[in-house]
């Protein structure tokens, strides 16, 4: 079953749809689909967050069915420009530096969400998905983020339903955004 | 041996377990002429800090291994070496009931996660340019 199946058979969709150009204040996705204070949400809430932030994809669809949105890119530019700013003359690359670190710390905080998913950990989800949340916000793949603030957002009843899904959501999303960070890598120091 | 605290200090604690936003914070500290001195969890933190006060301030993730960033300033308000270092919690929480707790704690400066360079800049800045008894949200 594909990633897509899966999702739009749970009720989710691809959350890389969240980023859709023309989402308020064209601001990077990173905040818009789930500051929320509370530590623990329900299912049917965490389904509305994500229907919520899909909904410019399924009006744009037409057909409430969910497809893959090609165009929505796996690395937000606009989070490299604010740490372009922090560059200076002489030094080595900043965001160079940055994605080698990304690339080299974020798999072990991935396959830690996916053991603790495997023994239905709630608490060690939500750390491990608390620290990638924030370092993939910093590096700006953004999409990444948005399915850690799921895993943390997931309570733990919920968990045995969502906790695969959520899994290939982020292995999908975490390839991809891994494609888009070497290839940046690649474009700043050729 | 306690270190000798110096009046002109230009050191800042760094204590976050992600390398990218260590690095971050302190590519950002240095621009602003000061020396960042890094520790990725809040034990190490704690562990440098019995031994070394010599820091003109201190920036602190909220979530580490071992001894979260609040605990952190918990100890240090009630330590007379390290009660005068303003701190900055850093934090990809969006809770205001953590927000009221840190500034209760004795945290000086707030800053969310993910932040862009001006903004740590701006949040720096306001945590060298105010008194640690001076709260304020960035």
């Amino acid at each position: 079953m594909s990633v897509e199946q899966a999702t739009t058979n749970v009720g989710y969709a691809p959350v890389s749809a969240a980023s859709e150009p023309g989402s308020p204040g064209g601001q990077p996705v990173c905040g818009d689909v789930s500051d929320r204070a509370d530590a623990a949400i329900s299912i049917e809430a965490i389904d509305q967050t994500v229907l919520a932030a899909l909904a410019p994809v399924r009006t744009a669809c037409g057909s409430g069915r969910v497809i893959e949105d090609s165009s929505i890119e796996a690395l937000d530019q606009t989070v490299l420009a604010a740490l372009a700013e922090a560059q200076e003359v002489g030094e080595p690359d900043l965001i160079v530096e940055l994605i080698d670190l990304y690339l080299e710390d974020a798999p072990q905080w991935v396959e830690a969400i996916r053991a603790a998913v495997a023994q239905a950990d709630a608490a060690s989800i939500k750390r491990a998905a608390h620290t990638l949340k924030g370092s993939s916000g910093s590096v700006g793949v953004c999409q990444v983020a948005e399915i850690c603030k799921l895993f943390e957002q997931t309570d733990f009843d919920s968990l045995a339903a969502r906790g695969e899904t959520l899994m290939q959501l982020l292995d999908r999303e975490f390839e991809r955004a891994r494609a888009a960070l070497l290839t940046e890598r690649d474009r700043r120091i050729s | 041996m306690l270190t000798t605290i110096t009046p002109q200090t230009n050191r800042i604690l760094i204590a976050d377990d992600d390398p990218i936003i260590r690095h971050l914070v302190a590519t950002v500290v240095k621009q602003l002429g000061y020396i960042p001195v890094t520790v990725g969890d809040g034990r190490e933190a704690c562990h440098l800090m019995k031994v070394d006060a010599d820091f003109k301030a201190a920036i602190l993730d909220m979530s580490m291994p071992y001894l979260e960033g609040i605990e952190l300033i918990r100890y240090m308000r009630t330590e007379k070496r390290l009660k005068r270092i303003p701190v900055m919690l850093i934090t990809a929480e969006p809770d205001i009931r953590l927000l009221s707790d840190s500034f209760s704690a004795g945290a000086t400066v707030f800053l969310h996660k993910p932040f862009t360079p001006e903004q740590l800049q701006a949040a720096l800045r306001m945590l060298l340019g105010t008194r640690s008894s001076t709260r304020r949200a960035a």
